[in-house]
């Protein structure tokens, strides 16, 4: 995949996911909303790139100060990230562009690496209460049908156990073109599974938007180039 | 802060990020609070702020794929709670003081005579039990739109 390709795909992405997050205030706070949904559009149209990713970056900042920090925590943050360094790609002379979609690549893996870090080295991770306490009484659960999994040891100990060695196991997916897209296969089926269970819509649709980078980098870096 | 400073430090967290998801279970915050008309009352019939829906069908799971704003916002209540145990105590408590005002109008109207307080309550684990504490209670607040009292 080409950088050019890359970076298409990535605005699509991106521009949906702000769009998803936008329409849910844009009601409440037009002033605010409808500009970012109007970029977003156009974002996702390919016109002026640059341009829109620049206003894009002021709405976002505009956000920040409005909550005082992101509204919705990891989403908005990665959504920040991703939007950082498409603007850069887009902005900066070829070399830099990739390097600036390169960190974008790198920051997405050790999303996951150091993630299943944090929790391989937590005992209650490893003997799976962390997770059956994330059922039982955190504020995540979207309904009281999902709270009654805590319930359900065996379950809860597998799935406690399967995102940790997937999350660990990802940077290793790097080393043949078919694991990585095994992966981001897997990986959207759990950002989709923490939608379902604990409403993180917003991670799904934005972390999704990062994925072209990751295969871009496999193409320019892993393989130098084979892939293009 | 100027601007400026403020906004480097409020981007900085997102493009330099610590990807710590879930490293340990914190305590869970919820918020409650208890609409009275008598601004001597001193018990009070604490009620959820956001309550968790008993099932979600299939369909309403998909749509909220797309849009989830009620979920959304129970979120962001979330996080402005771990705010104000955290460092961040002013602003977070201004914006639930506003969050809970306007869902009480929407439920209770604006009658002129009537009180609520809201309450940071935190579930945790203390050994094999999961335990409730209060961290923060607010003072009686006037539920009339336009006035801010604070008792």
């Amino acid at each position: 995949m080409t950088l050019d390709i890359a970076l298409q795909f990535t605005s699509i992405l991106l521009g949906f996911a702000f769009i998803v997050q936008s329409s849910e205030h844009v009601k409440a706070e037009f002033w605010l909303y409808m500009p970012r949904i109007v970029l977003s559009v156009l974002l996702m149209l390919g016109l002026h790139a640059d341009i829109v990713c620049v206003g894009l970056l002021i709405s976002s900042t505009l956000l920040l100060h409005r909550y005082n920090g992101p509204y919705n925590g990891g989403a908005d943050r990665m959504g920040l990230l991703v939007l950082v360094c498409l603007t850069l790609a887009y902005l900066l002379p070829a070399a830099y562009a990739e390097i600036a979609f390169g960190y974008l690549a790198l920051q997405l893996i050790l999303s996951y690496f150091i993630s299943g870090y944090v929790k391989i080295v937590n005992p209650e991770w490893r003997s799976g209460r962390a997770l059956k306490d994330v059922f039982l009484y955190s504020g995540y659960p979207q309904s009281e049908q999902f709270r009654a999994l805590e319930g359900k040891r065996e379950l809860i100990f597998i799935a406690s156990w399967a995102v940790i060695l997937f999350e660990l196991a990802f940077p290793f997916m790097l080393l043949e073109y078919g694991f990585l897209i095994a992966a981001l296969v897997i990986a959207a089926f759990f950002h989709l599974s923490n939608a379902i269970f604990f409403g993180l819509n917003r991670f799904f649709w934005v972390w999704i938007s990062a994925y072209p980078s990751i295969i871009w980098f496999y193409g320019r870096v892993i393989e130098g180039g084979a892939l293009l | 802060m100027s601007f400026f400073k403020k906004t480097v430090f409020l981007l900085l967290p997102a493009v330099i990020p610590s990807w710590r998801f879930f490293d340990e279970i914190a305590p869970s915050p919820r918020l409650e609070y208890a609409v009275f008309d008598d601004i001597d009352e001193e018990t009070y019939n604490w009620r959820e702020l956001q309550l968790n829906d008993d099932k979600i069908s299939i369909i309403d799971l998909i749509k909220r794929l797309f849009y989830n704003s009620a979920r959304n916002h129970s979120l962001y209540i979330m996080s402005l709670s771990e705010r104000i145990a955290g460092e961040d105590c002013a602003h977070a408590k201004k914006e639930v003081l506003r969050i809970v005002k306007l869902k009480l109008q929407q439920l209770y109207g604006s009658p002129e005579a009537r009180f609520f307080r809201y309450r940071l309550v935190f579930k945790l684990r203390v050994g094999s039990k999961i335990e409730r504490h209060v961290y923060f209670m607010s003072g009686a607040k006037m539920l009339r739109a336009e006035c801010d009292y604070d008792a």
